[in-house]
């Protein structure tokens, strides 16, 4: 477990780290940009609120990736540890349990509340915002679990192509939220073209992060297995 | 990998026996805290500065 855990700190600190410098480099600018294009374009101007220098903020949204990076390792290794012999995918297991972290954190939340463009502006108060992101991750978790539950249990007894099927069918279940889910984002801040490229930036750093965190923990949990510290009996495992 | 048998509900049953209560609850605040600071923390000066930030991972409360 606690080995489990420094696999996933250090996973994420790496995968962090990555990502603080794309928020740095990236994202700091784009979203600068596409905040000055909104506020040339309407008479909300999203930039005027702000309280701290752009400066301040690219740095403190840096050191945030970075963060963000380290609390999904630690949280990754500790789930991991925990649900490992329920998961498929024999080598795979990493990438697997990536993917459903990724669908819960993420994916789930943005069906109803979709990554904010600069320049939109939320319908809804964050009095009601904060209990709905939550209540979706752990619908989005919900979701995962019976995905790939399901699949473990049709493809022992029906074969592999009926446990994707079944896999599939929260997914598909979810992805209907989106559909029917109302609109909770306003304004005009950014052509929809644009709009779209950002969320696509947006869902794909948040994939890669993810990913990142996979392959660095694969890496260093094959590194304690080899050693032997990763021991299969829970008595030969300390509690440091 | 590791080739061992056991299942979730071991697993679940070896940390709980492993790891006392006291641990556990510190570690779960550690991780609500950063997690709500990053997240959800309306004071402005600290919600201002992770402004890039909550755009860029998608968090829609900012």
């Amino acid at each position: 477990m606690i080995d489990r855990l420094r696999s996933g700190v250090t996973a994420g600190a790496l995968a962090g780290l990555a990502y603080g410098l794309f928020t740095w480099l990236v994202v700091s600018p784009v979203v600068r940009h596409l905040e000055h294009l909104a506020s040339h374009g309407g008479d909300h101007g999203h930039d005027v609120a702000h309280t701290v220098g752009e400066t301040t903020t690219a740095v403190v949204s840096a050191g945030g990736g970075v963060l963000w990076g380290i609390l999904l390792g630690a949280a990754f290794g500790v789930a991991y540890h925990l649900f490992e012999p329920g998961l498929p995918g024999g080598e795979l297991k990493p990438y697997v349990f990536a993917g459903a972290g990724f669908l819960a954190v993420s994916v789930a939340p943005w069906t109803v509340l979709p990554p904010a463009t600069p320049g939109t502006e939320p319908l809804y108060g964050s009095t009601l915002r904060v209990p709905l992101y939550l209540g979706l991750v752990v619908v989005g978790g919900l979701v995962a679990a019976t995905s790939i539950f399901g699949y473990t249990r049709m493809s022992r007894t029906r074969g592999r192509g009926m446990g994707v099927f079944v896999a599939l069918l929260p997914l598909v279940a979810l992805g209907l939220l989106s559909i029917i889910a109302p609109p909770t984002l306003t304004g005009d801040g950014a052509s929809a073209g644009l709009s779209a490229a950002f969320r696509w930036l947006v869902g794909f750093s948040q994939a890669g992060l993810w990913a990142l965190i996979a392959v660095v923990f694969r890496r260093f949990d094959r590194e304690f297995d080899r050693r032997g510290t990763n021991s299969p009996t829970p008595t030969a495992r300390g509690t440091d | 990998m590791s080739t061992n048998t056991d299942t979730v509900a071991d697993r679940f049953a070896t940390a709980g026996a492993q790891i006392d209560p006291i641990t556990a609850l510190t570690a779960l605040a550690l991780v609500a805290a950063l997690g709500f600071t990053l997240l959800f923390m309306q004071e402005p000066l600290a919600h201002d500065a992770l402004h890039d930030f909550r755009h860029g991972a998608g968090i829609i409360c900012h």
